[in-house]
Order: structure tokens, then sequence, then C-alpha cells
């Protein structure tokens, strides 16, 4: 295999250095693996070259007119290529000098300096002097072209990476070059913003100070700055993202290229949104209630005082008494540990967390617990996409870049929602679900039409036409909200899909709990297995979650009717509203969630004796807690965390904890020691190593092994390796 | 105002290339046609009617130097600059009718009735030097030929002039 792929290869000699690269690969590319700068600001990987810097210049032998473009030439057999000629360097130098005539020397004040691509090229390849001698153009600087992001047109090198990111990446087509020639600038229509959730990404690749972030600008150096490989907290893709500090403060994220997950993007909500871990108000040292009041305490102090409330609480009303409520944001590691306390030390299968509605731990018709069935990489590959009741703009944002690369390859994109979306402009069908109905419906719907599809093989599956016919009055009254042409839209998509070379169906989490939607997963579920849209590359199904690690939550076992690794229990304890409502809990613990934001005023039941609160801030759960934890965030500890399509990922340390606050799973290993377990964790790795041994969606998984882009594990893999 | 006409035009433009964005410049002076120059209810109407955002048909809007971005006169004066009629002397012309209208190349007299510009070749080479006024050609310029022009077009515009 390997000798026959090395025949596919193109030999080409850069600077008398022999490069061997696919067909296709441009000559910067190939200079770039073989070590060779050659300098480009117009350029980036993840777009189509445009040759618009003219700075990438190379000498090809036997090629005319020389000096040629690199980024735009791809390499051919033999081909002979010299980056350091004289007229290669004279050219270099002479776009350089062009680009310097009106590019302002700011930089003692510009947030690039230091990392900007100018000043760097300037150094290695540029000459030190100008022949200029006039004045410079000036601006009015800087303009915002949105709230977060703002234009310094005197910097601008018109490169256009940045509206080549809006045109052919996010297209949104919102950020564009105005005029032409010597007046070409980058800009918006007028009084028009620039208002992408992905706009912060024009700052990352802007190669000058001429795109600055709002949020960052004149925060920090370059150079003062630390660099930790993370993971962004705040939505279940789980971009990889660089986490860049100063002096304890997180001061943004950049993105950290992952191909099978971000491609290399960041949203700005994952960008820029870290205010929380910064925020002054954070907690600092344990508090307990005293005399109505939450009053500093020790650690010592805290969490003895909880253990002795627990075993009284127990010993007065039994196990059942004690209920937990889990984080969809902490670790694995921290989830794991918090229903081992309840079930193992504290003896409550009472444990849930913040969800959608989901049948039971696993899919009925699959026995595949809910999750996406797909890899994201496989929606690019999808023939047909179905968002359905699900906006992953707004909620999943890098998931819509995703959709857009397929619908850049020819995917027809399907939307039923209720609202208005982003990408319904871009949509081959938007059906906007009317007042009174529901996404729900709109999928039953679907599934009677996919029943009645002669094509589709019914073996073994006729119970889904029993269930159904049970739901026809709902179906018939949801037909008539619908209309008939929608009606007939839907049932055409419906056929669609059965004949489709690979369709991938995707509902938001949050969606299933809407009135009307109950059957939605599972209903979604049989229709992907009726039509062979699943298990098989650009095919599938499957929950858009809402959180970073919501995933994790539930692969660990947060849920009242599973042990981990979706062990069903028989006797499923109390689930997330049932603990809230129901008056026979006594102790209520709270890792990491605000249940408080969903009871009908706010207020947890006074019922409880005891609630316990782990937390950054003093949310509104934590404002009536008995006692109250101060946690850390995800920036400041160790731990594995489990995104949308089952990547399981590490996030490092990049910040000293916040003095007095302690990891989640610090807090619950303590807690456990005074209930009496012997529970030693001494790392977040000894517990991945526990959880290795036991799950079989982790199953082999290691600390180290996450290494800096993450594992997908899924149970079939693992089945099949054995 | 754009007209539901015009937008209507725009729509069947649209529909008739495999891609709908290849409609954005016919659409434009459809645009242009309706409101004289391009406003921001014309980028609006192009926007909508082939489902472009409207920052890309400013984009376009502005590459495009007949696309006008300000209102312009009656009478649009386009002078050719490029290098048959510059050998003809066009800056003598030009100049001639600045001094007539008197404004400077690029701008519009204030009652609205003319503007003044100058233009890359207009493939009148053999005729130089040239101008067009609202697309039509007057070639074998002189400031004579200029002024009994301008006196023609004063006429019809019913402009009296004081000499």
């Amino acid at each position: 295999m390997p000798e026959e792929k090395k025949d596919e290869l193109i030999h080409l000699t850069i600077d008398g250095m022999p490069v061997e690269v696919p067909p296709g690969t441009l000559v910067w590319a190939a200079a770039q693996q073989a070590g060779i700068e050659i300098p480009i600001y117009c350029y980036h990987p993840k777009m189509p070259p445009l040759g618009a810097c003219r700075m990438c210049f190379v000498e090809i032998e036997k090629v005319p007119k020389p000096p040629q473009t690199s980024c735009t030439t791809p390499v051919a057999e033999g081909m002979v290529v010299h980056t350091k000629t004289e007229k290669v360097l004279k050219a270099r130098q002479g776009t350089l000098e062009f680009l310097l005539l009106n590019h302002p020397l700011d930089c003692p004040i510009c947030d690039k300096a230091g990392e900007c691509d100018l000043q760097d090229f300037t150094l290695r390849h540029g000459p030190g002097k100008t022949r200029f001698d006039l004045h410079k153009r000036h601006y009015q600087k800087p303009i915002p072209v949105s709230n977060d992001v703002l234009l310094d047109r005197e910097r601008c090198i018109l490169c256009q990476r940045c509206t080549r990111f809006s045109s052919e990446i996010s297209m949104d087509n919102g950020l564009v070059m105005i005029s032409r020639g010597f007046r070409m600038e980058v800009g918006t229509a007028p009084g028009h913003a620039f208002d992408s959730v992905f706009s912060g990404n024009t700052t990352e690749i802007c190669p000058v100070g001429a795109l600055t972030a709002s949020t960052y600008r004149f925060k920090a150096r370059p150079w003062e700055l630390k660099h930790t490989p993370g993971v962004c907290n705040n939505c279940s893709v789980g971009c990889n993202a660089r986490i860049d500090t100063r002096v304890d403060r997180v001061t943004r994220l950049m993105s950290r290229n992952n191909d099978a997950i971000d491609d290399g993007w960041l949203c700005n909500r994952g960008r820029w949104e870290f205010g929380y871990v910064n925020n002054p108000q954070r907690l600092r040292t344990p508090l307990i209630r005293r005399n109505g009041q939450l009053s500093a305490a020790s650690w010592d102090e805290a969490i003895s005082y909880i253990a002795t409330r627990l075993k009284e609480i127990k010993a007065q009303h039994g196990a059942q008494a004690i209920a937990g409520i889990g984080s969809t944001r902490t670790t694995n590691e921290e989830a794991y540990l918090f229903q081992k306390l309840l079930r193992q030390v504290l003896g409550s299968n009472n444990v849930d967390h913040q969800h959608g509605y989901f049948p039971g731990p696993r899919d009925q018709l699959t026995g595949k617990p809910w999750m996406m069935t797909n890899s994201i990489v496989d929606i690019e590959q999808a023939s047909h996409i179905v968002l359905i009741a699900s906006d992953p703009y707004q909620r999943q944002p890098i998931l819509n870049l995703r959709i857009k690369k397929a619908l850049r390859k020819g995917a027809r994109i399907s939307i039923i929602n209720a609202a208005e979306t982003e990408l319904d402009r871009l949509a081959t069908l938007k059906l906007t679900v009317p007042e009174g109905a529901s996404a729900g419906v709109a999928a039953k719907i679907m599934l009677k039409q996919v029943l009645k599809n002669p094509e589709v093989d019914l073996t073994g599956h006729e119970e889904i036409r029993t269930l159904l016919q049970r739901e026809d009055q709902v179906i018939r009254a949801g037909e008539d909200l619908f209309g008939a042409r929608m009606t007939t839209q839907l049932q055409a998509l419906a056929d669609e899909l059965v004949g489709a070379q690979g369709a991938i169906l995707l509902y938001d989490e949050m969606a299933t709990l809407e009135p009307g939607n109950e059957d939605l997963a599972a209903d979604l579920q049989a229709i992907a297995v009726l039509t062979g849209q699943i298990d098989r590359p650009g095919a599938g199904v499957g929950p858009l979650f809402e959180d970073a690690n919501s995933l994790g939550a539930r692969d660990m076992g947060l849920l009242p009717d599973s042990l981990p690794g979706y062990q069903a229990l028989a006797e499923p304890g109390l689930d997330y509203n049932e603990i809230l409502s129901n008056s026979q809990v006594k102790a209520l613990l709270v890792m990491g969630a605000n249940p408080a934001r969903h009871v009908a005023d706010g207020k947890l039941s006074s019922g409880l004796e005891l609630l316990v609160v782990q937390d950054l801030l003093l949310s509104e759960t934590a404002q009536q807690a008995d006692v109250v934890l101060p946690a850390v965030s995800f920036a400041e500890k160790d731990g594995s965390m489990t995104n949308v399509d089952h990547h399981v990922q590490a996030i490092h340390r990049a910040l000293r904890p916040l003095p007095g606050a302690r990891a989640d799973w610090e807090i619950l290993t303590a807690l456990a020691r005074y209930l009496g377990a012997e529970w030693d964790y001494t790392h977040p790795g000894d517990i991945l190593l526990e959880i290795a041994g036991q799950n079989p969606f982790y199953a082999g998984l290691t600390w180290e092994e996450l290494g800096a882009q993450g594992v997908r594990s899924l149970e079939e893999q693992e089945a099949a390796h054995v | 105002m754009i007209s539901e006409q015009a937008k209507q035009r725009m729509r069947d433009l649209a529909s008739r290339y495999p891609v709908a964005r290849s409609a954005v410049m016919p659409s434009l002076h459809i645009a242009q046609l309706e409101e004289g120059y391009i406003t921001a209810e014309g980028l609006q109407a192009v926007a909508e009617a082939i489902n472009l955002t409207i920052d890309d048909v400013e984009s376009i809007a502005t590459f495009y130097t007949m696309y006008y971005q300000r209102p312009q006169g009656k009478k649009i004066i386009h002078v050719c600059t490029s290098i048959s009629c510059y050998l003809r002397n066009c800056d003598a012309l030009v100049e001639h009718l600045e001094q007539r209208l008197q404004i400077k190349r690029g701008e519009t007299t204030p009652d609205g009735n003319y503007s003044l510009k100058t233009a890359e070749c207009i493939a009148a080479c053999s005729s130089a030097p040239a101008l067009q006024v609202n697309g039509e050609f007057y070639e074998h310029m002189t400031n004579e030929r200029a002024d009994a022009l301008i006196d023609a077009l004063d006429q019809e515009l019913g402009i009296e002039r004081r000499v």
C-alpha cells in the first residue's frame, strides 16, 4: 500500500532539496512541508488560493516570466523551484516596500505587534529602509465593523483573507472589499454591521493589525501571553482552542486547528465569552449558612459539616432522601465521581442533570445511546442535511460552518423550524412550523411517508407501523396545521431521504422538551433506520447537545435510570424534575448547575434540609444553599470532556486555580473521604483510568492518549478491536 | 423608489441564470435607471431580488465606476482620456468643458443638469477625441463643437444662459 501511494506522489526540487507531495499541492505548501519559509499574506490553508498579495514569489525553472506566485502554482513532476534567487528576493523586497508605503508605524500601540506577519516578514525578507519620503495616507481609525471587531484601514494590506473568510467559509458575505484600485478598502454596506457570530476569526487570520477585537484591544502584548492547549467550554462542539493567559487572567481564546472538530475556526462565543473565569465576584471561600446568612468557613469546616448533615439525613429519612444534580460543563471525571458519590457512598440513584427528553438511556430501535451517530466530518460528506428544531448557528455555531462546507460540495439543506435561522437564506427548503404545530408532528408526517414508501424494507420493524398508527389522529391534525403544501413538501423530503446518497438528521437536545416533541428523538431515529441513513459515511441522526460536556454527563451516568456506560437500572431514581419537586428529597447536592432557574418562582423546595452547591459564582441556586463550595473553571484544571460527536478531549490547566477554590473532583474526593470512602485520586488521569476500566465507551483510554486532539471513542469501535 | 416592475425585472433576470448571483450587474443597472444612482434602497432591492447580502451588492456596486454612488446630472458627459483621445488633446477638451460648465471633472452642476466625467477608452479611437452624453457618441470634438453641443443640450433642457 505505501508503495502504491508513493507512485502517486509528485517529485520536485525546492532549493536543491528533493520534495514529494501529492498531486495538486501548491508550490507554497510543498515548500512549507520541506521546511522552507515562503512569506505570504493572502493565502490561508482553509481557503482557495487567490494570489493577491504578491509576496510568495519563487522562480521556477523553464517557466517563462519569473517570478511566479507559489500559492497559485500547483506542483508538477520534475519541477525545479528556487525561493532565494536574486530575482525572487528583489521581488519580495519590492512588494514589502510597497506595502510599507502607507502602513503606519504605530507598532508600539498595535495589538498585533509581536505576532504580525508584516513585521516578521519585513525583518526576514524586507528592505531595511524606504525610498518613500512623502506623507502616508491617513484614515479615521479605528472604525467599528461590528460591536466586536474594529477596522484600521491604514494598517490593512488588502490581502482579502477576512473578506474571503466571509464569502467562502462563513458564507455570510458580510465583510467585503469596497471600491477598487488605490481606493480599495475592507468594509460593509453603509450603516451595516458585520454581525456574524464568526466575525472573530477575521481578527485572528488578519496578518496585520487591521482587524482587532474590541475585547482584546490594548489588553496585552502577545509575547507576555502564556499559551495552553485547551478546549472551548461554551457549547457541545468542543472546538480546540489555545487559551492565552496573562498574570492569572484569560485574555483571549485562539483557534487550535482540529480538522475533525472545528476545522480551525472558533465562534465569537467561544473566543470571547470567558468573562466568568476572570469575574471578580468568583467565590474564594466556602460558605456555610449560619443564622440565615451565608458566612465564610474553612474547607475542613464546610466538608465536615456537609458529611455530618448527610449522615444525619440518611439516618433519619433513608438514602432516598438524598439527591444530586450534576453539571453539563464539568469534566467527565467530575461527573463520574459525582454519581459515584451519590450511588456508592450515599446509596441513592437520585442523580440527574439538565438535558433534553429521551425515552430511556438507549434508543430501543437500535440499542444505541442517544447521541449523534455520525461524526462532525461526516456532515461535510452528506448529500442531504435536515435541521429539524435545531439552529446550530446560534447554539453549536461551528457546526454551521461544517454544514456550509457540505453546502459548497452540493448538499441539500432542509430546515424545519418555527423560527427564522441564519441558514434559511442558503437552504434548499425551509419549512416554518406554524403556530400550534410542532417539529415533532413534522417528524411524524415524514415517518408516516417513509412507511408508505415501497422501497423501504420494514422487515423486523413492523412495530413502528403499529406505533405510528396510534398517532394517526395527531398526524392528521398536524397535516391540517401545516397545510397541504407544506405537508406535501414534508412527504417529498421523506421520500428523498429514502434514496439519498447520505442524509444526516439533526435536532436540538432541548427542543425535545417542547410540547409536541416528546417523540421527536425516537421518530427521527426511526426515519434514519428505515431509510438506511445510519451507520455509514455521510449519514446519521442525533441530538445536538447543549453544553461542553452534556454528552459526557450522560456517558458518566449522571442519569437516574442508568449507570456509567448506559447500563440500565432496574429501579431508576428520581429524575431532574422529580428531584426538584419531590418533597421526599431532604438533601440536595448540586455541582455546577443552576436548577433554581427551572422551578416556577426560582425558589427550591422549602422541605430541603441541606442544599450544597459547588459553583464558580453565587448563582441563584447557591444563594439558597446551606453550604456553598467554590469551584474552579475549565481553564484552571485538568480533565476530559466529551463533545457532540463523542470526541473525548483533554483540557489542561491554563491558569493557577483561584486561591481558595478547588476543582470539583477535589471537592468530591474530599467529601467522599469524610464520608468514609477510600478515594485516593491524585489527578483526573487516575479517575479516567477507572472510567476506562468500566465504561465500554471509554475502554482503553488513558490521559496520555488523549493528546492534543482527543480521541473519538465509540462502543462499536471498541467491540471491533476485540 | 424602486418600482415593483423593476424588482420583478431583477427577479426575472435572476431566474435566467444558472446561478442567481450572475444577475447582480444588470440588476444594479436597473436600480440605477430607476433612481439615477445606487441608493441604499437600490442595494436592498438588488440584494433581495437575487438573494445576496447588501454588503455583497455594495462591494460590486463600488467596484465598477459606471454605478454612481451619488446623484448625477440629467446629462452625463464622459470624455475619453485614453491614448488616442489623449494624443488628440482631450485634456484641452475636458478643460474647456470644465470652464463652460463651471465644474471640475467628476462633479455635477449645482442645478443638477450636467455631470462631467472622464472615461477610459470608449472605443472611438478613429474619431478621437470623443465623448459620450448619456451613452450617445460625439466624435471629432473640438472646443467649438463642444460649445455647440452644450448649447443644444441647454436648449433641450430648457436652460437660459446669459453670455
